[in-house]
């Protein structure tokens, strides 16, 4: 039976201390730790300290299964689970240290410019200094800091470049700039576009169902022509209305939202209406805000549209581009700014429309004269405003 | 409903049966360790029962494997231990020292008997090959 002697006013072992910890009991851990203690102390007085201590690690080693397993089936449920803890987070180093070797970062192997073509060359559209973002890789293509970059300009348009990397164009051309991280050395091109203004259309409507279009905006260099290499973002607000693809925008649902457009350090914004189908503006439900009906006007055609009562923006926009308008005139208790109907309002290029407050009984006429082109195509959009 | 009470009572005794076997059977080991502190005597403790194995059988077990192997015999009550007074060879820490109990005695019988009934018949094999 269990010997119940009084304990010793001894100060246990960490070894001793770790086994009680992890579930064995008390007289089992002193037994153990008891022989190698006895052991150890004979082997270093016969064979020497080293050997000794060799003996003592290996026998801790050999004895670790059978004591965990003592451990076990003798151990009350918390020190269980304080065993289980301290198998896991041993089981968790080797885990981690192959992780991290597999992980680990090596030495720098690759330079590669940020936003760089295939041949690490990059735009720059700036009029102000703008940073030279590079990306520095080892071998295995781990993304490396990239503290201690170098740059120097090398040969080309003259360019400003300090050591950390910035760079201002002061003239249009292409430049060559070296960057270096330690003994990795990269040749960058710079092709300076300095754009000093973009010019975009205030807003760009659509009717459901539309096929996608261009961003209507022009980049100005500084010798007043289109910059035609640009490097910039654009982000449409709400995708629910319109979504971009690369420099094309494609209506997706009725409704208001904008584009903002970056290059260079400069950018503008575009209002962008998708208009709802519609026969005509009657009886249009308040939910209702962005509406147009299609009009087809062969020569000498009129066409009338009653309006709602309220505040709106109403446009005509043509089906394309360079297409004079038809005449297009407001009747009956209407206010517009404009009382040349829908013409004196012109922004963007070739859409028309005015600012309305209107009353009951309004309507809008448009009418296609005897000369000029056989036919107009284009919408009448109605875009409410809301209270 | 007699033979559904009966079923679990059939089932308690068979359980029952293999509590009995399971503690009164041993391992090699645990014969092996048996005999040695019978051997042994009064310095039964687990460094001497470590070295008398390895001397009688060339087989180096490990501490820990050791005195796992006494606290089973002890738990099923073929051994019992006393500590021993403090010793400065341990670092302050007490030898425990193991004695058989008379299941104890009686397994090792039982064992004999066992090894004995097996051995039976095969004399030739017991001199070694001619």
């Amino acid at each position: 039976m269990m010997n119940t002697a009084k304990m010793r006013p001894r100060e246990r072992s960490m070894a001793e201390s770790f086994l009680i910890a992890i579930g064995t009991d008390a007289m089992f851990a002193e037994s153990v730790c008891g022989d190698r203690a006895e052991e150890y102390a004979e082997l270093r007085e016969s064979r020497g300290i080293v050997l000794a201590r060799l003996w003592y690690v290996s026998e801790v080693l050999r004895s670790t299964p059978h004591v965990v397993l003592h451990a076990f089936r003798k151990g009350s449920p918390r020190a269980r689970v304080r065993l289980a803890a301290c198998i896991a987070a041993i089981a968790v180093l080797p885990v981690t240290a192959m992780i991290a070797l597999q992980f680990r970062d090596g030495p720098p192997a690759r330079l590669i410019a940020d936003g760089a073509d295939a041949d690490n060359a990059v735009i720059v559209n700036n009029l102000d200094s703008v940073r030279l973002a590079m990306r520095a890789f080892d071998v295995a293509g781990h993304q490396l800091a990239g503290q201690g970059l170098r740059y120097a300009w090398l040969a080309g348009v003259p360019l400003a470049v300090t050591p950390s990397g910035v760079v201002t164009c002061t003239e249009d051309g292409d430049a060559l700039v070296g960057v270096s991280l330690g003994v990795v050395t990269a040749r960058v091109g710079v092709h300076c576009r300095r754009v000093k203004e973009l010019r975009a259309s205030s807003w760009i409507d659509f009717i459901e169902g539309d096929s996608a279009r261009d961003l209507p905006y022009v980049a100005i260099g500084m010798n007043d022509h289109a910059v035609m290499e640009l490097r910039g973002s654009a982000r449409v607000l709400d995708m629910s209305v319109a979504t971009l693809s690369g420099a094309s925008i494609r209506p997706r649902g009725a409704g208001h939202t904008a584009v903002e457009v970056h290059v260079g350090d400069r950018g503008a914004r575009m209002e962008v209406f998708v208009h709802e189908r519609v026969r005509s503006f009657e009886g249009l439900r308040a939910d209702q805000r962005f509406v147009a009906v299609p009009v087809h006007l062969a020569q000498g055609d009129t066409i009338h549209l009653a309006l709602p009562e309220g505040v709106f923006w109403l446009k005509y926009v043509p089906k394309r581009a360079g297409l004079a308008p038809p005449s297009i005139d407001l009747v009956g208790n209407i206010t517009g700014t404009a009382s040349d109907g829908l013409r004196a309002y012109l922004s963007p290029l070739e859409e028309y429309g005015v600012y309305c407050v209107a009353g009951r009984g309004t309507s809008v006429t448009v009418a296609h004269g005897m000369f000029g082109a056989r036919s107009l195509d284009g919408i009448i959009a109605l875009e409410r405003v809301e209270p | 409903m007699v033979r559904g009470d009966a079923r679990p009572l059939l089932r308690i005794s068979y359980m029952f049966y293999n509590i009995t076997v399971m503690t009164t059977s041993i391992g090699s080991l645990e014969l092996a360790a048996l005999l040695t502190v019978a051997r042994l005597g009064d310095d039964a403790y687990g460094l001497a029962v470590r070295r008398d194995l390895l001397e009688r059988t060339g087989r180096d077990h490990s501490v820990g494997a050791i005195y796992t192997t006494l606290q089973r015999l002890e738990d099923k009550g073929l051994l019992k231990s006393r500590a021993s007074e403090p010793l400065p060879i341990r670092g302050g820490r007490s030898r425990r020292h193991y004695i058989l109990t008379g299941a104890g005695v009686r397994a090792m019988r039982e064992a004999e008997r066992n090894a004995a009934a097996l051995w039976g018949g095969l004399g030739t094999l017991r001199r070694g090959p001619a």
